[in-house]
């Protein structure tokens, strides 16, 4: 009786037992890998969105979202599509939040959600070639490609006269991608890249690195990296051995950690991070804070606001199904409508259930191009006195 | 138990998980993982071959893999023009020196009696070729890069059909571990491992960085399916019409609306099942291929001779066998078998990502699967990548499952279960091991240990 009873507990685990008025979205994001210090509270922030659309009651008649989380181990394209497919085809569910790396997104959604006709929206998958996928319209992402970040930057410093610098970058999709995109802008606006090389995370000492940055003679060094990681090590190195001493950062070098380890050297240092100082970007904090979600993690706003757009277009659509979700999502995100802040789901279900529209705002501005995409805002970012401050919004 | 009837259950326990999979979970993700586990059965092959017949400890499989997947991105993209005319005659021009240089090389090698003439001479003609050649290719590789290198920036490939690449992914690696093995193969046991594991790293970070050939970490994405495309699937009216026909049953005794909702949801559905079947056809073809050959080869003369060199490499070359060339021999063919599965892969993922190709996955995972299925055992390397690619996938609901389960006597907001739920993901590693070590308690030669035949020692 006890392993039958085991027997059909696994089997309902494995199934997914479903109820009435529950509606499934997978939450696809790399819980094991490289990343899996930033997916935690990422998932928490896009099921901190499904929350308060199922608690407030208005959402198709009261349903429920039930958040399935799946691994898409952020590097392993084979794991990451048999993931994708399990959510799909086992547990059924209508749309997916994810992935999160660029490499596995573009496999899971050429393999299998645009086949099967289901909508994926990624809060972080920022590589410009997902921009060319074939998509059928059913690719979307709250987080802007890199493009957009190298244009931003250079703006950046051509309006403080900073004309040559050195650039570094952190050996991957997104390093390369964000440093090629830099130095298409930085030379279009008359600047002058006087040496680009990359460097591998997770190495002791990079002072051989620094040694042939500085050799190229610039006064600036621009790091795209990370700052757990290699870029932060290059920072340290250039400061032991006085090669540089003005930094330029893009949003993978922003948080406290690196003022932390580098201390009032940084002082003057100049950055880009997304996402403005808005008033939903604040109202955000607040709640993320509450809900035990680290403030201020990279990404987490992006997946509140995926997950929100998701818990509006099945409104919008009157069901919770793939094609009409699919259908629906570019409006609730775009004007016209009614603006919906942060917090504000309920409003906004409320309004679309009586037949009004809405155009979703949250913690990071939402507003799709015609190809599913947000443009985003940039903070301008500079340190004093030892914290970054925010000097403009672009 | 006997070794037939052995194999004939664990293959039949392993059929029983991939249905329960189907029946319990879905038929789509079933075929999933059923891909995979073939791609990884010819990988496990591959590494069978070199460890199981001679004994040659190569941890390096990641490499071979990585090429077997660059080739599929060679032959099949399409070339880039716009990049092949920016930088295409400096880079032929480069190729040329380096050819000329090398030849250059080894003539004045082969020509100059020993002594500091020959060191000189050698020096110099390598430091010209280097400076010539560079001169050439580095402009051509910054006009190659330059070319749109948001979506391109590389010199694309053949434009040939995707099944070629298998053969060529085989060639690649083939070529690749012959002159990985003139290097190493000199080397013992655990050098010829340290000596392998950074060569594959010099591979990957080769892929990583030669972004005019492969793009580098920016990745080749939508690379042509050798089996058509689930949404052209949809569209076309054939196989609406088949898949109506192959499920009338099911259809029969609907209304108009409710009949072209069901019919359509079927076609979606079915769609994929039929692509992941047309996939699955593909790999066992070339799992059956392979598989056929690996045990002709194993129980021929030339198998018993590489087994005589793997226990006793003394008294093999006093039997005047070749060592080094046997080995050389047999770590090209080991290695040519990896690249064909890594092509696989690569076709089945439809882009290469250079970034993706990491030690544990690649290379580690694929030496359980030959451990735990028994090495030395053609068939027991199939079934240790069916079964660790099984596991490795499905660790992930079990594991959520178990965690759950296990908690369930918990409250809901208890710390410790929201703790453990949130940490569920990372069963899969803890099973993998606990499989392993389990298996080497109870089973140390594996699953299904390598078949002796009766008179021989063992």
């Amino acid at each position: 009786m006890k392993k039958l009873l085991l027997a059909s507990t696994l089997l309902a685990a494995m199934t997914g037992t479903a109820m009435a008025a529950e509606i499934k979205v997978g939450v696809l994001l790399g819980y094991t890998g490289p990343i899996e210090s930033l997916t935690p509270d990422m998932a928490a922030s896009a099921e901190l969105a499904f929350d308060e659309a199922s608690n407030s009651g208005q959402l198709l008649g009261g349903s429920k979202i039930v958040s399935i989380r799946a691994d898409s181990t952020c590097v392993d394209s084979a794991a990451a599509t048999a993931a994708g497919e399990r959510l799909i085809s086992s547990h059924g569910v209508v749309a997916i939040m994810g992935a999160d790396c660029s490499g596995v997104t573009g496999a899971v959604a050429n393999n299998v959600a645009i086949p099967n006709g289901v909508v994926m929206v990624s809060p972080s998958a920022t590589s410009p070639g997902l921009s060319k996928i074939k998509d059928n319209g059913f690719f979307f992402r709250t987080a802007p490609s890199d493009a957009r970040q190298g244009e931003v930057l250079a703006t950046v410093l051509k309006s403080r006269g900073i004309m040559e610098v050195a650039v570094t970058y952190t050996n991957n999709d997104y390093g390369k991608g964000l440093s090629d995109s830099f130095n298409t802008a930085f030379t279009g606006v008359g600047g002058k890249i006087s040496i680009t090389a990359a460097h591998e995370d997770g190495k002791a000492d990079y002072s051989a690195e620094v040694g042939a940055l500085s050799a190229a003679g610039s006064k600036h060094l621009a790091v795209f990296g990370y700052l757990d990681q290699g870029g932060k090590g290059i920072i340290q190195a250039s400061l032991d051995s006085g090669a540089f001493d003005n930094f330029i950062l893009a949003d993978g070098m922003i948080g406290d950690s690196i003022i932390e380890a580098i201390g009032k050297d940084l002082n003057g240092t100049i950055g880009t991070l997304p996402g403005g100082e808005s008033a939903g970007a604040i109202t955000f904090k607040a709640m993320a804070g509450k809900a035990g979600i680290k403030v201020g993690g990279p990404f987490t706003a992006e997946s509140y606001d995926a997950g929100a757009l998701l818990a509006l277009a099945m409104q919008a659509a009157g069901s919770a199904d793939r094609a009409a979700i699919q259908a629906n999502i570019m409006s609730v995100a775009n004007a016209p409508g009614e603006k919906i802040m942060p917090g504000e789901i309920a409003k906004g279900l409320k309004i679309l259930k009586s037949g009004g529209s809405v155009d979703y705002v949250g913690a990071t501005d939402v507003n799709f191009n015609n190809i599913g995409e947000v443009l985003g805002s940039y903070q301008e970012l500079e340190v004093k006195g030892g914290k970054f401050e925010t000097i403009k919004v672009h | 138990m006997n070794n037939t009837r052995r194999s004939i259950l664990s293959f039949s326990v392993m059929a029983g998980l991939l249905l329960i999979v189907g029946q319990s979970q879905s038929w789509p993700l079933m075929l999933t993982i059923l891909n995979l586990c073939l791609i990884s059965s010819v990988m496990a092959l591959g590494v069978n071959i070199q460890w199981g017949y001679a004994g040659l400890f190569n941890v390096g499989t990641m490499g071979f893999a990585a090429l077997g997947g660059v080739a599929a991105m060679l032959v099949s993209k399409a070339p880039i023009p716009e990049a092949w005319a920016a930088g295409g005659s400096n880079l032929f021009i480069g190729v040329v020196l380096f050819l000329f240089t090398l030849g250059a090389a080894v003539a004045a090698y082969r020509k100059i009696p020993k002594g500091s003439l020959r060191v000189i001479a050698l020096s110099v003609i390598i430091l010209i070729g280097i400076f010539a050649t560079r001169y050439f290719s580095d402009t051509a590789i910054a006009d190659i890069e330059a070319v749109n290198p948001a979506l391109t920036g590389y010199l694309g490939g053949l434009g040939l059909p995707i099944l070629f690449s298998w053969a060529a992914g085989g060639l690649l690696a083939a070529g690749g571990a012959w002159i990985v093995g003139k290097i190493a193969l000199g080397l013992r046991s655990d050098y010829l491992a340290i000596a392998t594991l950074g060569i594959s790293e010099i591979i990957i970070a080769v892929l990583k960085n030669e972004d005019w050939l492969t793009r580098g970490v920016k990745n080749v994405a939508g690379l042509p399916r050798p089996v058509p495309y689930e949404i052209d699937l949809q569209k076309s009216d054939s196989f609406i019409s088949w898949i109506e026909w192959l499920n009338s049953g099911a259809l029969k005794g609907l209304s108009d609306s409710g009949r072209a909702d069901q019919l359509s949801a079927f076609v979606i559905e079915q769609s994929g099942i039929f692509v992941k079947l047309c996939y699955a056809g593909l790999f066992t073809t070339v799992l059956l291929l392979i598989l056929s050959m690996s045990v002709m080869a194993l129980n021929s003369p030339w198998g018993r001779m590489m087994r005589a060199i793997r226990d006793n490499e003394v008294s093999a070359a006093a039997m005047g066998k070749n060592i080094t060339g046997r080995h050389l021999q047999v770590f090209v063919i080991g290695s040519a078998v990896v690249g064909i599965a890594g092509a696989m892969l690569t076709t089945l993922d439809g882009q290469l990502t250079p970034a993706a190709y990491n030690p544990l996955r690649f290379t580690f995972l694929i030496w359980v699967m030959v451990i735990v299925g028994g090495s030395g055992n053609n068939l027991g390397s199939v079934l240790g990548g069916f079964l660790i690619w099984f596991i490795w996938i499905e660790a992930e609901p079990v594991g959520v499952w178990l965690m759950d389960f296990g908690t369930s006597w918990m409250d809901e907001g208890n710390p410790v279960r929201l703790h453990l739920m949130d940490s569920a993901q990372h069963m899969r590693l803890f099973m993998m091991g606990m499989v392993l070590l389990l298996v080497m308690r109870f089973n140390p030669g594996g699953i299904l240990p390598e078949v002796t035949k009766p008179g021989l020692n063992k």
